[in-house]
């Protein structure tokens, strides 16, 4: 998940923020990271780009992306 | 016009400083690391300021202080409160930064959280979405700080009566992350004997 985090920071543009910084279990959305709808696009991206991973129904988007433990489970299910 | 300037600030040399003191000297080099030492010293807990790009991130440090003790803010109508900034450089910085990460055609992914900061009003957009203000907003491009160009706009904004105060000046970098910038607030009411008034060659000694 380490890694996964950096991906996140690298595809997010979070300059100066480190990986330590991200609690696995917070919300990416809304009141945790601060995330929005610009950035749930870099997330859909990142997917394709680093696991080929295309999400086909965006609703599934909310569930996914929610931490980065979700996204990470989300990952090893679907590689 | 009577306006004064009631507060003002500048972040310049890796420093911020308030009413002409200097508050904080950040001991980093690398300007990401300069801005989040100064970050820290405001003691801010504002995520959404890490999505930011440098220009954003200067303007949001260095408008900070200006309305910490939330007195603007209690004065004033959120309609009531302009911002009209200016610099130099526009969005070089991460203009560059974006062209840089599109130029691979093999590896293609214009990335919306680069792109959306290629506008300089979004630096706007970021201080105002923090400070709930919504009055008239505008960002000048001039080769450099223009006092006179800053004091002519926002003697103008002020005839429409709808604005009570207005946050005002530079917020510069350059596509090296040469940066400065300098905010004042500027109103219309004179309620402190240390109030300096909103001429140009007040401007100009305080930008410098």
């Amino acid at each position: 998940m380490q890694n996964l985090k950096l991906q996140v920071i690298e595809q997010l543009n979070l300059e100066d923020m480190e990986a330590d910084e991200i609690d696995v279990n917070e919300a990416l959305f809304g009141d945790g990271l601060g995330l929005d709808s610009i950035d749930a696009l870099e997330l859909i991206v990142l997917l394709e780009k680093e696991y080929g991973i295309k999400i086909d129904d965006p609703k599934k988007g909310k569930d996914i992306f929610f931490s980065i433990k979700s996204m990470a489970e989300y990952i090893t299910a679907n590689k | 016009m009577g306006l004064f300037i009631t507060k003002y600030a500048k972040i310049d040399a890796h420093a911020l400083s308030v009413d002409g003191e200097k508050k904080f000297q950040s001991q980093e080099q690398q300007i990401g690391k300069v801005f989040k030492s100064i970050y820290k010293y405001l003691e801010l807990k504002y995520p959404k300021y890490h999505k930011m790009d440098k220009l954003c991130k200067l303007g949001f440090l260095t408008a900070e202080p200006l309305f910490q003790d939330q007195d603007i803010l209690s004065k004033y109508q959120p309609e009531e409160i302009a911002v009209i900034l200016s610099n130099a450089h526009s969005t070089i910085n991460i203009d560059t930064q974006y062209q840089d990460s599109i130029k691979d055609k093999e590896n293609y992914f214009p990335s919306p959280s680069l792109f959306v900061y290629t506008l300089p009003n979004i630096v706007i957009g970021e201080i105002a979405i923090r400070h709930h203000l919504k009055g008239e907003i505008g960002f000048l491009i001039s080769p450099r700080f223009d006092a006179k160009l800053i004091k002519n706009y926002v003697d103008n904004i002020f005839e429409d009566r709808a604005i009570k105060a207005c946050l005002t000046g530079w917020v510069d970098i350059d596509e090296k992350n040469r940066y400065k910038s300098v905010l004042f607030l500027v109103e219309k009411e004179d309620n402190s004997q240390d109030n300096i008034t909103f001429e140009v060659e007040n401007l100009e000694s305080l930008f410098n």
